[in-house]
């Protein structure tokens, strides 16, 4: 009797044993392996946006202090965009009231204390709505692409904003609450050290803002490709990111040029990296269109972020296009970046920006980079006094006006009239780094003037006043 | 009767009203006369007349024949009467080359009160020409209550005229 009892007990204990088990196994263990793949791809997602809210950013921000007193600030506009953001995200939240307005109200609103900023080429205001976390709004609805906005410092409910062609227009909250908010910051940044920049073709109706004096050294920086091409280890290990790590089936051809290629099955994917440390992606894709700007962008991020070892530093969109192969349309996105706090240019065939890439659809059929980094080096910052813009175009009238002449067909034009014309078409000038492109390891990147005037762009030596390049507005 | 009346207003109005315009375009004809004069000789573009600024520090902008040197000369009032000034010379003689562009700049620094400043063209012939500009500075604030002042005291066009005044001084 005792027997059968003692077994009776175990069996029980078993029984419920069991189903504790059971329940662990099918109910707890499960749930928790979902939610921790469920976080994975939250913080994927996460990741996504943290880095485009990242990269759509104005290019360059002006400050007005009022007075016909600016100061440009390139390296500084992290801040700057911050504090503006805090204003903006009403008018893209709220539901303004968008017309379009005048070139000369925007000009008087500029003169008072406000915060101009400028963004890259054709970008859609979806993106920069996007920032806000907010993607159907007013300003998306009126207005599609965003090249500039301009906040004045004394809050009255009222924003202007650059867009498509050249097209301005007035937005207006119908209420609003008094701040002080950029009114403080641009008082503050006014007591800090900054380049005083001011309208100095102002007469001849030309906004265009130069500096009088410029006492902030700019240093020569050295960089270098940051693919080595002279290592093999290093090609293969920047490639292998393009073929899921693995190049076991994976062709491997080198140029007599120095390029390296890397091609996939019947050349459906291929990676080439040439002689300077360019790398470029292709991919066969399937028919597919992408309609959706922010998506496509998001799927751009998550590739680069995915392919490329290290993200640059200081990388921001600088040019969006649609693009179209057979019957598909796709994006095109450029980006750039900054090293030392100024953006880099240079000039190659087949490139336009350091980081260029196609989407169609959610796959990426091209992929273009070549990035280059400071190198460190000790006791080679060389730093000159930089030159004004207004003296190098003085020095360089003579070329100006042989190109004015070619651009306008004409050839018996007064001298005085000639000039007039060219400082009324100066259009930009702005502090870069020009990288000449005659090294990969130990290059010198100058500190170069950039000024467009009418439909050319000039790239005049900072220190020397010396021509490095010029060529039709791109 | 009311009917000539409203009709003789009409009238007085649009004839009131042309002269205004007829006024305007002579200004008009007069200014693109005295750049096509004076681009030959040294101009300022700005300060364009004597003035009356909140702010210390200015930008000069003028224009000359190439080759032609241009310098300024800034004093500061210390005469603490009103009637009379005594301009002592601020600091160094600014000297300009003008360039291609047939364009000077330079930032000069001024005190509150009253400010003159004298462009001094030398030209390549060897003739010099003096233009003054006399500046006085004032504090925003005073700026400010001024014209505040003369908004609640005076008619608007009175407060207009004031202004007006004070930057012709």
């Amino acid at each position: 009797m005792n027997r059968e009892r003692l077994k009776t007990l175990i069996l029980s204990i078993l029984v419920i044993m069991s189903i504790l088990f059971t329940q662990r196994i099918w109910f707890y263990s499960p749930i928790r392996i979902l939610q921790s793949q469920d976080s994975f791809r939250e913080k994927e997602i996460a990741k996504a946006i943290e880095v485009r809210n990242q990269l759509i950013a104005p290019e360059k921000t002006i400050l007005s202090f009022g007075g016909n007193y600016y100061t440009v600030t390139s390296s500084n506009t992290d801040k700057v965009w911050k504090q503006s953001k805090k204003v903006l995200e009403e008018y893209f939240s709220g539901e303004p009231i968008v017309k379009a307005t005048t070139n000369e109200r925007y000009r008087e609103a500029r003169k008072l204390k406000s915060i101009e900023l400028k963004f890259g080429e054709n970008i859609p205001s979806i993106l920069i709505s996007s920032t806000f976390n907010t993607l159907d709004n007013k300003i998306v609805r009126d207005i599609k692409e965003i090249n500039k906005i301009l906040i004045p410092a004394f809050n009255r409910g009222i924003i202007y904003i650059g867009g498509e062609e050249d097209h301005l227009y007035e937005v207006k909250l119908e209420e609003y609450e008094d701040n002080r908010l950029l009114l403080d910051f641009i008082d503050d940044f006014s007591r800090k050290s900054h380049e005083k920049y001011y309208p100095l073709f102002a007469d001849v109706n030309n906004d265009i803002i130069m500096p009088l004096s410029y006492n902030t050294p700019v240093p020569q920086i050295v960089v270098e490709s940051k693919i080595n091409v002279n290592d093999d280890n290093n090609i293969i290990e920047h490639a292998k990111g393009f073929f899921n790590e693995n190049l076991d089936f994976v062709k491997t051809i080198k140029e007599t040029s120095g390029a390296t290629i890397f091609m996939y099955g019947y050349g459906e994917k291929g990676v080439r990296i040439n002689n300077r440390g360019r790398l470029e992606y292709n991919e066969e894709i399937s028919s597919l269109s992408s309609s959706n700007v922010v998506a496509s962008l998001d799927t751009a991020i998550d590739f680069m972020l995915k392919k490329q070892q290290k993200f640059p530093e200081n990388l921001y969109l600088k040019e969006i296009k649609n693009i179209q192969k057979d019957e598909n349309k796709g994006y095109y996105f450029g980006f750039s970046y900054r090293v030392g706090g100024l953006p880099v240019e240079f000039h190659m065939n087949n490139m336009s920006h350091p980081i260029e890439i196609e989407v169609y659809g959610d796959n990426v059929s091209s992929y273009r980079s070549f990035i280059r980094e400071a190198m460190k080096l000790q006791g080679v910052t060389d730093k000159s006094a930089v030159l004004l813009p207004q003296k190098i175009i003085e020095d360089h009238i003579t070329l100006l006006k042989e190109e004015y002449i070619k651009d306008v067909e004409e050839e018996d034009l007064h001298d005085k009239e000639m000039i007039r014309n060219i400082e009324e078409n100066i259009s930009s000038i702005q502090m870069i780094y020009y990288d000449s492109l005659e090294e990969n390891r130990m290059q010198l990147l100058k500190p170069v003037w950039k000024i467009v005037i009418g439909n050319r762009q000039y790239y005049f030596n900072s220190y020397d006043g010396k021509l490095l390049h010029s060529g039709p507005l791109e | 009767m009311m009917k000539k009346i409203i009709a003789s207003a009409i009238v007085l109005l649009a004839l009131s009203g042309s002269s205004v315009l007829a006024h305007g375009d002579t200004t008009q004809q007069t200014t693109a006369k005295e750049t096509t004069v004076e681009q030959e000789s040294l101009r300022v573009i700005n300060p364009r007349r004597d003035m009356v600024s909140g702010d210390n520090n200015m930008v000069l902008t003028f224009s000359a024949p190439e080759g032609t040197t241009v310098t300024i000369d800034v004093y500061y009032n210390t005469s603490v009467s009103n009637d009379k000034q005594n301009y002592v010379q601020a600091y160094d003689t600014i000297e300009v080359e003008i360039g291609a562009l047939k364009r000077g700049w330079t930032e000069v620094e001024l005190k509150k009160g009253l400010n003159k400043i004298d462009f001094t063209a030398i030209y390549k012939n060897g003739s010099e020409e003096v233009i003054t500009r006399i500046i006085e500075v004032k504090d925003m604030e005073e700026v400010k209550q001024q014209v505040e002042k003369s908004i609640i005291n005076t008619s608007s066009t009175e407060a207009l005229k004031n202004i007006a005044n004070t930057g012709g001084k």
